[in-house]
């Protein structure tokens, strides 16, 4: 059993102290904070806002949130500082935690504006769990703050006399709708929220495959899988729609668990309902060469019409076009920070800055140039005040640091 | 009338086992429902002739068959049946009384409901429990209302299917929360270590999906997703007419809320928190 402890952080305005890790058998995940100043980039480029949980090393929020990944019998304490302009929680859900844990205002604690929120909880069932604000929660998801817990089973199986696999592939089907998103305000009354964006993995159409989110390093998202192995969708729903999950038959899907518990008799599926809550967890095997899709539909609950759908690429990995790997950025040190006029960077491994970029919090582009020295000064007068992620790749080496203006 | 059995003696709002079978009483009655700015006129099956918001859970044996009279005081004449089991192949007219025998039934929830128009849109359904003898039992009869078209059908005017249908209130055993915590049936509230059976119908006009803070429940029963008896699971779909029981076993105290996650439920027209929640309650 392990004890791992994750930090929740809102904004780089508080000085990070990463939380001790209890045993040292392994490194604590990267620190968390949640925010309600993001952007999401629809398919067709329109900037809807949402709010949402992110990683400090990538300074920036995202919808859906971080996967969390534990190992059953882990020990959690998780932890988030929220400076945002409301209060907010985490819900975590199905993971069956304890009342004073649960995420809920009325029975558990909320986590006002500049105070840190910590969860204690054991990943004692292995499975696919969700996670998600629950203060007024109507509003706070569709907003986007949400996310997907994986506990995985030592030795590679699904849980304990399960099957093994290959590789997890976790795909998180959410949507919103943009007027809410747009003016979230005004957006009472909530009982005719009709969700017009739908996402897997906070992407849709297009972004799917090319990654075009606008976010940093979005890699898309192509499924590849060796032939002869399996691959475990991970599937879960945030959505206030009903999910139809199309998979084609030559992929051999089985369903063996839902919501974190085995299923009694496994099953073949080649069509899955997916309510709002629900998770599945499927094993497929591309054969040799296999390149199609999984359709993903969007029924409306209310009146049962289907209103979308998406596909997710699956792909022989032998055909080596499978998703792209990102390589974990390494941490810059700023200062000033926050700053109203100049920054200075390092890259603090003595390595050049090279290529070096800044973005907003919301995933624009606001400056970039090129660095011969682990170490700059960067003009920031001019950027109107708010957060930004300063981004620089030397070689396959990438950096990152968030900071304040 | 034909296919029908008429009692000399009505048994008010009992439900007796007598050699092999089971008899029980209901009322259609009318009355209004209160919500927020709204007030419904709403049909309710009850067990006596006084209005009660709640519709009444019948209960019976699973070995035996139900005598069920029915006394209709609403205005029109109403159908009657269990959802995907048997229907009463008459009418039970306006004023009037009608029994009927219930075939014997397998273990598990069932919806009993009227599928006239009237009945259908003023809330004419109920939970029946068959064969559950655990002695901690709750239902949940969850509905969804859209006060506009039930005023019209209320009135007699006629159902207008081009419009879409965007419900405002959505009740558990009528309730709607915070109320739903003075529901003795609803409010799950039990010693920790012990069990329990919930018995829930969906008897509104779109599935719903209810997810559980705090436990996984067992599926016992249920009536569409047969499939799925055995299945622990802490979130769990009712299709439109769908019957459940689920076994609940306490193995943690506190209080933990039961919600649909579909999040435009969990509002009273429109306004966050409302609707379809109710709490778990497992003391020492």
């Amino acid at each position: 059993m392990r004890v791992c402890i994750t930090f929740l952080f809102v904004a780089s305005l508080f000085c990070l102290n990463a939380a001790p890790c209890v045993a040292q058998t392994f490194s604590p995940p990267p620190l968390f904070f949640t925010g309600m100043d993001g952007i999401l980039i629809s398919d067709g480029g329109m900037e809807i806002p949402i709010w949402g949980y992110g990683l400090s090393s990538n300074g920036y929020i995202t919808a859906p949130g971080p996967l969390l990944e534990y190992e059953t019998g882990d020990e959690v304490n998780l932890a988030f500082v929220n400076n945002s302009a409301e209060s907010h929680t985490i819900h975590l859900h199905g993971l069956d935690v304890n009342q004073a844990n649960d995420g809920v205002p009325t029975t558990s604690f909320l986590v006002i504006q500049d105070e840190v929120g910590a969860y204690e909880f054991t990943a004692s069932e292995p499975g696919t769990f969700l996670y998600h604000c629950h203060v007024t929660t109507t509003l706070h998801l569709t907003m986007g703050m949400y996310g997907m817990i994986l506990v995985r089973h030592p030795g590679g199986v699904l849980f304990e006399g399960g099957p093994s696999y290959y590789a997890d592939a976790p795909l998180l089907f959410s949507d919103l709708e943009i007027a809410t998103n747009l003016d979230p305000v005004q957006s009472y009354p909530f009982h005719d929220i009709r969700p017009d964006y739908f996402m897997v993995n906070g992407r849709s159409g297009s972004q799917l495959e090319t990654g075009s989110s606008g976010l940093p390093g979005d890699p898309g998202t192509i499924l590849s899988c060796p032939n002869g192995e399996s691959l475990a969708l991970r599937l879960g729903s945030m959505a206030y729609t009903l999910t139809k999950v199309i998979i084609p038959a030559e992929l051999g899907a089985m369903c063996y668990m839902s919501d974190g518990r085995p299923v009694p008799t496994p099953f073949g599926v080649e069509e899955l309902e997916i309510y709002p809550g629900e998770r599945f967890t499927i094993l497929i095997s591309p054969d040799a060469e296999y390149d199609g899709t999984i359709e993903v539909q969007s029924w409306d609950m209310v009146n049962e019409e289907y209103v979308h759908s998406n596909f997710v690429r699956i792909r022989d990995a032998a055909l080596n076009i499978g998703e792209p790997q990102i390589q974990e950025p390494l941490s810059l040190s700023i200062s000033p920070n926050p700053s109203r006029d100049f920054i200075s960077v390092n890259s603090n491994d003595g390595r050049d800055l090279a290529d070096w970029t800044i973005y907003h919090a919301s995933g624009k582009m606001i400056s970039n140039g090129y660095a011969n020295s682990p170490s700059m000064r960067i003009d920031i007068s001019f950027f109107e005040s708010g957060s930004y992620i300063f981004e620089s790749i030397n070689g396959s080496q990438k950096y990152r640091a968030r900071f304040v203006r | 009338m034909k296919n029908c059995i008429r009692f000399a003696l009505i048994i008010f709002g009992i439900n007796l086992n007598v050699n092999g079978y089971a008899q029980d009483t209901l009322w259609i009655n009318t009355g209004d429902w209160h919500q927020s700015q709204d007030t419904m006129s709403v049909l309710r099956f009850n067990e006596t002739a006084v209005f009660d918001t709640s519709n009444v859970a019948l209960s019976t044996s699973a070995d035996a068959s139900l005598f069920l009279t029915v006394i209709n005081t609403d205005t029109e004449p109403h159908a009657f049946g269990v959802d995907g089991i048997w229907t009463f192949d008459g009418e039970i007219l306006p004023n009037d009384t009608t029994s009927f025998e219930i075939p014997p039934m397998a273990m598990g929830t069932y919806r009993y409901f009227s599928s006239d128009l009237r009945g259908v849109y003023l809330g004419l359904s109920g939970v029946m429990k068959v064969g559950l003898n655990m002695p901690n039992q709750f239902h949940w009869n969850l509905a969804d209302y859209m006060p506009e078209r039930m005023d019209s059908i209320s009135s007699g005017g006629e159902l207008l299917d081009e419009e879409a249908y965007v419900p405002r209130y959505f009740s558990i055993n009528s309730y709607t929360y915070p109320h739903t915590a003075m529901d003795a049936n609803g409010y799950v509230t039990f010693a920790l270590g012990d069990t329990c059976t919930i018995s829930i119908v969906n008897s509104g006009l779109m599935d719903h999906v209810l997810h559980f803070h705090g436990f996984h429940v067992e599926y016992l029963s249920t009536t569409i997703q047969t499939s799925r008896i055995g299945w622990i699971k802490d979130t769990i779909p009712l299709k439109q007419g769908e019957g459940v029981t689920l076994l609940l076993i306490a193995n943690q105290e506190g209080i933990y809320p039961v919600h649909n996650h579909n999040l435009i439920a969990v509002t009273n027209s429109g306004f966050y928190p409302g609707g379809m929640i109710t709490l778990i309650n497992i003391t020492p």
